[in-house]
């Protein structure tokens, strides 16, 4: 089987000026979450309370959905449960044709590409624009999203304005990001004036309360819903929290992880629709309850979707989004896509070096390159693994488990090395490809320690 | 049994051991809070103006944003005059508003936002809608951190709320900065201090 992120990382990488740009891009919002994150001193104490909040969740998950639901209901609000990505879809076109709108505005909602609801909707003849601006983009460019907190991070301002100049009656060439955004905000406004019908995500929902918590630094979901009659909030099951002043430590972790921001512009409490309007929550499992199960990577549903991990990662940085081929890429999505599909995304976990850098970052602490190592154990005993991989790991098993073969091993190549190095600089060995072999040192380290230990004897 | 008791009957069986929830408790600084929480809202693009009275606030609306001759919505006691243009209340009609005035009973200084409950709007999207947006709130009310902020809020029984920490913006496009994606190009808060 092909490992389908180094087939589409090797051809990211073709164009290496671009990968160069790409990785700067991500490090600089990587490091304007080290300057906010450096300016709260209790930093460190807030991720280990939020991590702490999430482990409680996931221990009393059942109780706090059965809590959110009935305050969402006292509030007026029609809660629907999905038990995966086509009841989702079938439940949200169910709400459309009771009311008779075929025209849909969307605010981001990764869910929702999970649940591929947009391609679903659209076949059957309901018309969904994406409001984000970054989402909007890639809808027209008809591609998936890149990162889940800025979709088009992988399009250049002037890819853009060819986009807009094509979609929107833009002028040839613009590609001046003002000019453009002005562009956008006139044509969504239409949008937004018109539709009748709001669909959101939710980064937040309240048990106690039965409130969900939106954020969003354009204000699009705010546009969208306060204009609609119908409200659709679709949400994972592990995105409630306990209380509404847990909202206190989410809020002031999120936003600073997601990209270096104090706080989105807009963090929007929806709690009753208004007077005569309707509103609903849509509660969605697919897979979700089944990763609770998983002892070493429930810990995976503590996630807030930040893309903190994503911004940091070297691999993420150098291969880009659509590389990982799923609705969330970057190290968690690389720990949440085996789950939904084990043969599909074996690829994932070995897509790392397993430097922990993501783990480091990670507003709630989910310790994501030990689970990305946990995955790889599970996917081989599932046989999961390409025929030259096992092969490979065998022969490295067998020469590194015998003290005698290492030896034997490692001094012929060293000789080869030096006498030979066209054996190993050459395409063939994938090691070469970017990089020259080091320098085949005269003696392994055990022989230079023998010889020097009798010198000094 | 349907989606809700499939779901419920595998969270349960699936849930790990019950672990406990931590107490939050971060003890206060004792700032300048309204120093902090004027350098953050700059930093993040809005204006923040320190005034005396509700006269000032005028004066200043009309000088800045030349609000004359346009569209005005206010919902500030006390200057109610300003307001133009039917206010009858449907969402829609709002959408050649230029400027809205609302007030807001909560700042929060380590992020330069403002806590805008439903009470203090005709309708929630007055603050979206407009082209520009200016919010008033009183010196006292400026706390510290989120923390203290929802201490403030308590159980309120709100329809809806918000947190506004500056003007709309976006920097999808190549990470530039442009304020006024979609909600208000512009946000101004007038800090009042009547001591």
């Amino acid at each position: 089987m092909t490992n389908k992120h180094a087939a589409l990382s090797q051809k990211f990488n073709e164009d290496e000026p671009r990968v160069n740009w790409h990785d700067k891009t991500l490090w600089f919002v990587r490091q304007k979450r080290d300057k906010a994150a450096n300016t709260i001193p209790e930093w460190e104490d807030l991720r280990e309370m939020a991590s702490q909040i999430k482990f409680n969740v996931l221990s009393n998950l059942d109780n706090y959905l059965e809590e959110f639901e009935l305050n969402a209901k006292a509030n007026g609000v029609i809660v629907h449960w999905a038990a995966d990505g086509e009841e989702h879809n079938k439940i949200i076109h169910s709400i459309l044709k009771k009311h008779g709108i075929s025209q849909m505005v969307k605010s981001k909602s990764m869910l929702s590409e999970e649940c591929h609801m947009n391609e679903y909707l659209q076949k059957n003849g309901i018309e969904v624009i994406d409001s984000d601006l970054g989402e909007r983009i890639v809808q027209l460019a008809e591609e998936p999203p890149s990162h889940i907190v800025m979709p088009s991070i992988h399009k250049k301002k002037e890819e853009i304005g060819m986009i807009f100049h094509k979609h929107l009656g833009s002028a040839e060439g613009e590609s001046d990001p003002q000019v453009l955004t002005e562009i956008a905000r006139h044509h969504l406004r239409e949008v937004f004036l018109t539709r009748k019908l709001a669909f959101t995500g939710v980064n937040f929902a309240v048990a106690e309360t039965g409130e969900i918590v939106v954020c969003t630094n354009e204000g699009n979901a705010d546009m969208g819903v306060h204009l609609a009659d119908v409200h659709i909030a679709s949400m994972g099951i592990e995105k409630i929290i306990p209380q509404r002043k847990h909202l206190g430590v989410f809020l002031r972790l999120l936003a600073r992880s997601a990209t270096g921001q104090p706080i989105t512009t807009y963090s929007s409490h929806f709690k009753k629709p208004r007077d005569g309007k309707e509103m609903h929550i849509v509660l969605v499992d697919n897979g979700r309850s089944r990763q609770l199960g998983r002892e070493d990577f429930r810990n995976s549903l503590k996630c807030i979707r930040c893309a903190a991990c994503f911004n940091t990662c070297p691999v993420y940085r150098r291969s880009g989004g659509h590389s990982y081929h799923t609705a969330i890429a970057g190290p968690i999505g690389s720990i949440l896509a085996p789950n939904i599909n084990m043969r599909e995304y074996a690829d994932l976990p070995f897509a790392s070096t397993l430097c922990g850098s993501c783990s480091n970052v990670c507003p709630v602490k989910i310790n994501i390159h030990e689970q990305l190592y946990k995955w790889r154990q599970t996917l081989v005993k599932e046989g999961h693994i390409s025929a030259s991989k096992k092969t490979g790991m065998y022969l490295m098993n067998s020469v590194l488990s015998s003290a005698k073969m290492l030896k034997v091993s490692g001094k012929m190549g060293r000789f080869m090395m030096r006498l030979a190095p066209f054996i190993v600089n050459n395409p063939l060995n994938k090691w070469y490809r970017q990089r020259d072999m080091p320098e085949a040192p005269k003696e392994s380290f055990k022989e230079w320690y023998e010889h020097n230990k009798k010198k000094h004897e | 049994m349907n989606s809700r008791e499939k779901i419920l009957a595998s969270v349960k069986k699936n849930k790990p051991t019950l672990t406990e929830l931590p107490e939050i408790n971060f003890p206060l600084k004792d700032e300048n809070l309204l120093e902090k929480f004027s350098n953050i809202a700059a930093s993040s693009g809005s204006l923040v103006v320190p005034v005396q009275s509700h006269k000032e606030i005028k004066a200043i609306l009309e000088n800045k944003f030349a609000i004359k001759d346009k569209r005005v919505f206010s919902s500030v006691k006390g200057l109610e005059d300003i307001q133009d243009g039917s206010q009858d209340g449907l969402p829609h009609s709002f959408h050649d508003l230029e400027m809205a005035i609302i007030e807001s009973q909560l700042a929060v200084a380590e992020n330069g936002a403002l806590w805008i409950q439903d009470d203090n709007l005709l309708q929630r999207v007055i603050p979206f809608i407009s082209q520009h947006l200016s919010i008033v709130v009183s010196q006292e009310d400026i706390v510290e951190n989120m923390h203290e902020a929802y201490k403030r809020i308590g159980d309120a029984k709100y329809g809806y709320g918000v947190f506004i920490g500056g003007p709309s913006k976006t920097a999808d496009i190549e990470q530039s900065l442009v304020l006024g994606a979609h909600g208000a190009r512009s946000l101004t808060v007038f800090v009042v201090n009547t001591h």
